[in-house]
């Protein structure tokens, strides 16, 4: 019965993002200016102090681009729920407010998730003229993409709940958005960062967000590898949603 | 016991805001609060099946009371049970078995139609799918939805918009139903059609019901027995016709006379309102029966042709606690 319930909330949420599709097509456009960009910059820029081909570059952007935009601002709506005093209807149904907004912020996820992958791949292949996946490795890419997309939602709903503390959420929202991009890799590859810090990175869940997730494809790609980031990023998942469900019932309590 | 409310107590603090530039960044580091007690010890215990009023002025800790006994709110002290579960811990639970409807909020989805708000309900609800067809079907025969149904929420009336939300709270055929002001801003057709469906629901399931409203007449209308409340204490635990003796206080009895009423002499238990020509107007106390005496004593200074006995009104009681409490 709770898995008829899951099921519906989570085709619920994919029927009403097919209704905006016109969002989805924008979020597709940003992400093609993004690589477009990113492509040409390195053209001019002089990559060889690093081990990364630029074709490999651009799939990493790609990668990492990919998931960033399919994660739902779900902390903007469940701040609006707050603002518009309205949270207390969703806390009358017979289903836990984190697991609810969750699943639909997962459904929705799921349908960008589909757009944008199709879209990012393929610019990148079409750039690149290659494509540098086994089918191996690229079921691997798609797994740890959509738990690094849930992941990330949990991250932005932790910044949601905080609407319980806080009359604004976006100065949170802004430094958990620069924590991602500084420690998953997305102002710089993580290669770069002097070699005493990668013992840390894999303790953080922006690291399986973004480019850690992103750059062991070309760095080692390996079954084992492939695994532990999986495990990694199940493990914060798990983690991050009891912290989401402690957090709430707490904010609740007041 | 249906619900079991004992020793509630709730306050709510809220941070002062400081007047002046220096006092607003010294509040930044050292805050102050204001504290307003919502509720001050309360208690009262509702049967399966009573139609309870539960009113009060502004402030009166109404809406904190409802939210404690749904599980939305914890109490600072005290306990509270419904249908033997603890609101707070088991509200997923509970809310398997309670209906509540808001009537300023609504809680259908305005991207989805009327009908898709249901269906995802149903699921949520657990509701097998010839059970919701057929609860669905007899619900829309009640509150006439046919037309409705695969509108937009947007573009419903208010009157409409109550009706659905009212059909979404009892799809799961709940049984306790907790309504705050649910003929808010409707008008007068709607009100009474709303009031009608509340009473008809009631009656054929048994169901409890717990109703907040500032209208007395939906009060009156729909409950059978009233919880006043003023500033978080409960001043009074009665049956509205019991509450009608003890604070209605007063009826208006008009007699049409053969005399000219002011003639008559007025008995010293009643007041004059009116003397006309050919009828009179007094007030009497209608806690005590006096209106016996006071008929009595007029039939003996003239004939009378007609007699009428007002009433009063829910209204004027409350009135009357608000004012003595």
């Amino acid at each position: 019965m709770a898995r008829n319930k899951y099921k519906a909330l989570f085709f619920y949420a994919i029927k009403k993002s097919a209704r905006a599709f016109p969002a989805t097509c924008g979020l597709l456009l940003f992400l093609f200016v993004c690589l477009f960009v990113f492509a040409h910059v390195w053209e001019y820029v002089d990559m060889s102090f690093i081990s990364i081909k630029k074709s490999e570059l651009l799939y990493y952007i790609a990668l990492n681009e990919w998931v960033l935009l399919s994660i739902p601002f779900i902390h903007f709506d469940i701040h609006q729920l707050f603002k518009k005093n309205t949270l207390t209807s969703r806390l009358l149904l017979p289903i836990s407010f984190v697991n609810k907004e969750l699943t639909e912020a997962i459904g929705k996820a799921f349908f960008h998730f589909i757009f944008l992958g199709i879209g990012a791949l393929s610019f990148a292949a079409l750039w690149t003229g290659s494509f540098p996946f086994t089918l191996f490795s690229f079921s691997f890419i798609l797994i740890t993409s959509f738990l690094a997309t849930i992941l990330g939602t949990l991250l932005y709903m932790t910044v949601g709940i905080f609407s319980f503390w806080f009359e604004e959420i976006l100065p949170i929202f802004f430094l958990l958005q620069q924590l991602l991009f500084l420690f998953g890799g997305l102002l710089l590859p993580l290669a770069l960062y002097p070699k005493w810090t990668h013992i840390f990175f894999p303790f953080l869940p922006f690291y399986y967000i973004l480019g850690g997730r992103s750059q062991l494809l070309f760095v080692d790609p390996q079954p084992l590898t492939y695994l532990l980031v999986i495990g990694g990023v199940s493990i914060w998942i798990v983690l991050m949603k009891k912290f989401n469900t402690f957090l709430f019932q707490r904010g609740l309590k007041g | 016991m249906t619900i079991k409310a004992r020793n509630l107590r709730k306050q709510f603090r809220s941070k002062k805001e400081e007047k002046g530039f220096f006092n607003t960044v010294k509040s930044l580091f050292s805050p102050q609060y204001v504290y307003h007690r919502a509720l001050d010890n309360l208690s009262f215990e509702i049967e399966q099946g009573e139609k309870v009023g539960f009113i009060g002025p502004n402030g009166a800790g109404k809406s904190t009371t409802i939210k404690i006994i749904t599980g939305l709110l914890f109490p600072d002290s005290g306990k509270s049970e419904v249908l033997g579960l603890q609101p707070f811990y088991e509200r997923e639970k509970l809310n398997y078995l309670i209906g509540v409807i808001f009537g300023q909020k609504q809680t259908l989805d305005p991207s989805l139609s009327v009908f898709s708000s249901f269906y995802i309900r149903s699921k949520l609800y657990d509701i097998e799918e010839t059970l919701f067809k057929k609860r669905l079907h007899s619900l829309t025969e009640i509150f006439e939805l046919e037309k409705l149904l695969y509108k937009n929420p947007r573009e419903l009336s208010l009157g409409e918009s109550m009706r659905c939300e009212i059909t979404a709270a009892l799809l799961h055929n709940p049984k306790i139903l907790f309504l705050d002001e649910p003929t808010i801003g409707l008008d007068l057709n709607a009100k009474l059609h709303v009031r009608e469906l509340l009473n008809r629901f009631c009656n054929e399931t048994k169901a409890t019901l717990f109703l907040t409203s500032h209208d007395m007449v939906d009060i009156e209308k729909i409950t059978d027995r009233v919880l006043v409340l003023n500033k978080g204490c409960l001043v009074e635990d009665e049956p509205i016709s019991n509450l009608k003796k003890k604070y209605g206080a007063k009826k208006v009895l008009t007699l049409i006379t053969e005399k000219d009423g002011n003639t008559l002499k007025v008995p010293s238990c009643a007041r004059l309102i009116e003397a006309k020509e050919n009828s009179i107007s007094l007030e009497v106390d209608a806690a005590e029966s006096l209106l016996e005496k006071v008929i009595h004593s007029l039939m003996q200074q003239t004939s009378v042709k007609d007699i009428s006995i007002e009433e009063p009104s829910l209204e004027d009681s409350i009135r009357a606690i608000y004012g003595s409490k």
